[in-house]
């Protein structure tokens, strides 16, 4: 083995380790960072109901077109809920569940599920018609409870 | 179910007199509409159906967990043989109002006869109008699993001297039409208070406590304080929130209610009207503030 080979050999080793190294720091940054992330993500979703929740209970002026509004943000969020909850981690503070690893087609299917209902009363909304929105107002609450129940922990 | 069947000379005289009277057939349809709205008031009697595991409507088998063993939901479909079907309307009434069931058998409490006495005879037997007419299902109810002493239920003799209050609700004179109604629904219709207000040693409501929360309630979870208390309990809700709450599960903040809460919004408590909702409300609304923090007890 001549010195040249030597030398090539320790460079890509050294090439590996910064590698495995950078992996490591973007894995263990991607673990720091989802469980915030994903929050925000929820918390959206979250202000955006009560938002939907205020216009319909004091009937505040705007109505049915910040409805629609509200109900996109919350279609366009949804789509964003599997890839931020794709890192496998929990923490003391997060409410997250181990079913959503444990099941994630269900997890994913129940995140669908929350886009296709906030579409429905989106689209319901344009109509105006109060009842109509009422009622799937309803379902939309039933997607997010339907999820909460399996996949968060209960309020404490 | 026949009640309350004019005989012919009343029929004729009413007749005469302010024209066409409702037949048998339409009483009773409106005893089953009037039963269903009963129904939905106590939040859709979810305990009598296991909703986990598939069951059928109102056929029990639902485990119920309590701190004493576990119970499960009886059948009150109109089977003849192993729900209500075979029962009068003294029995059903002696069941709700006293928890003694037809054959004398006195029941545990973990089914709330303590509050349902406070129902008026007649929102019982519509109530029981409205179960007759579901689809009968037959299914033997399971025995309770529950450690001794409480498997010997003579022990409730006891237990019903101490804490057993017999009685419908009696109305308060100064307090509004509104304010009563929602104390009825509450207090002995929705039976709130057997989540939201704590037990004893004996499994007894701590009337103390009442609506203050409880850290044991059905099923292990957490009943939230429902008393206007600012930090542990519900006073930053506004009548508004708490009607639009019980019409949807949704809270102020967009948080949506979840487990037994839920279950009971489901498959009754939205479909009251606003006016019944707004009753609850301002109902608890006047409750006394109880400070009591509601936590996970669990690490």
């Amino acid at each position: 083995m001549n010195r040249g080979s030597q030398g090539t050999r320790v460079g890509w080793v050294i090439v590996l380790a910064l590698i495995a190294t950078a992996g490591l720091v973007l894995a263990q940054g991607a673990e720091e960072g989802a469980p915030a992330y994903r929050e925000k993500i929820m918390t959206v979703n979250g202000a955006s109901m009560g938002a939907i929740n205020d216009v319909l209970k004091f009937k505040l002026p705007g109505g049915t077109e910040h409805i629609v509004a509200h109900a996109e943000t919350i279609q366009r969020e949804s789509r964003l809920i599997a890839g931020a909850f794709q890192t496998e981690v929990m923490t003391e503070e997060s409410r997250a569940l181990p079913t959503i690893w444990q099941q994630w087609d269900q997890f994913v299917g129940a995140a669908e599920n929350l886009g296709q209902a906030s579409a429905k009363l989106a689209e319901v909304a344009k109509g105006g018609d109060q009842a109509a929105i009422m009622a799937e107002v309803k379902v939309v609450g039933q997607a997010c409870s339907n999820c909460h129940n399996t996949f968060r922990k209960p309020n404490e | 179910m026949a009640r309350s069947v004019p005989w012919l000379g009343g029929v004729v005289l009413s007749l005469a007199v302010s024209g066409p009277i409702p037949s048998v057939a339409q009483e009773e349809s409106a005893a089953v509409e009037r039963g269903k709205y009963i129904f939905q008031a106590t939040g859709g009697c979810g305990c009598h159906t296991d909703y986990a595991n598939g069951g059928a409507f109102l056929a029990g088998g639902r485990a119920i967990e309590t701190p004493f063993g576990t119970i499960y939901g009886t059948n009150i479909t109109p089977d003849p043989e192993t729900g209500i079907g075979g029962w009068s309307d003294e029995d059903f009434l002696r069941a709700m109002t006293e928890g003694i069931g037809p054959d004398g058998t006195m029941y545990y409490p973990v089914f709330p006869y303590t509050t349902f006495t406070r129902m008026t005879r007649e929102d019982v037997l519509d109530l029981r109008a409205y179960l007759v007419s579901v689809p009968p299902v037959k299914q033997e109810n399971k025995p309770p699993e529950l450690g001794f002493p409480f498997s010997v239920r003579a022990g409730l003799t006891a237990w019903r001297l101490l804490n057993f209050d017999a009685g419908t609700f009696e109305p308060l004179a100064d307090q509004s039409t509104e304010w009563n109604r929602g104390a009825y629904i509450t207090n002995a219709l929705a039976h709130c208070g057997e989540c939201h207000t704590p037990r004893g040693a004996t499994g007894a409501l701590n009337e103390e406590m009442h609506y203050a929360g409880s850290k044991e309630g059905p099923e292990g979870e957490l009943a939230p304080n429902i008393t206007p208390d600012e930090k542990t309990g519900i006073g930053s809700w506004s009548v508004a929130d708490i009607t639009w709450f019980l019409q949807t599960g949704f809270e102020p903040g967009g948080d949506d209610a979840q487990g037994l809460m839920r279950e009971v919004i489901d498959h009754g408590y939205q479909y009251l009207e606003a006016s019944d909702l707004q009753a609850i409300a301002a109902y608890l609304k006047s409750l006394t503030a109880i400070h009591n923090e509601i936590e996970s007890t669990e690490p």
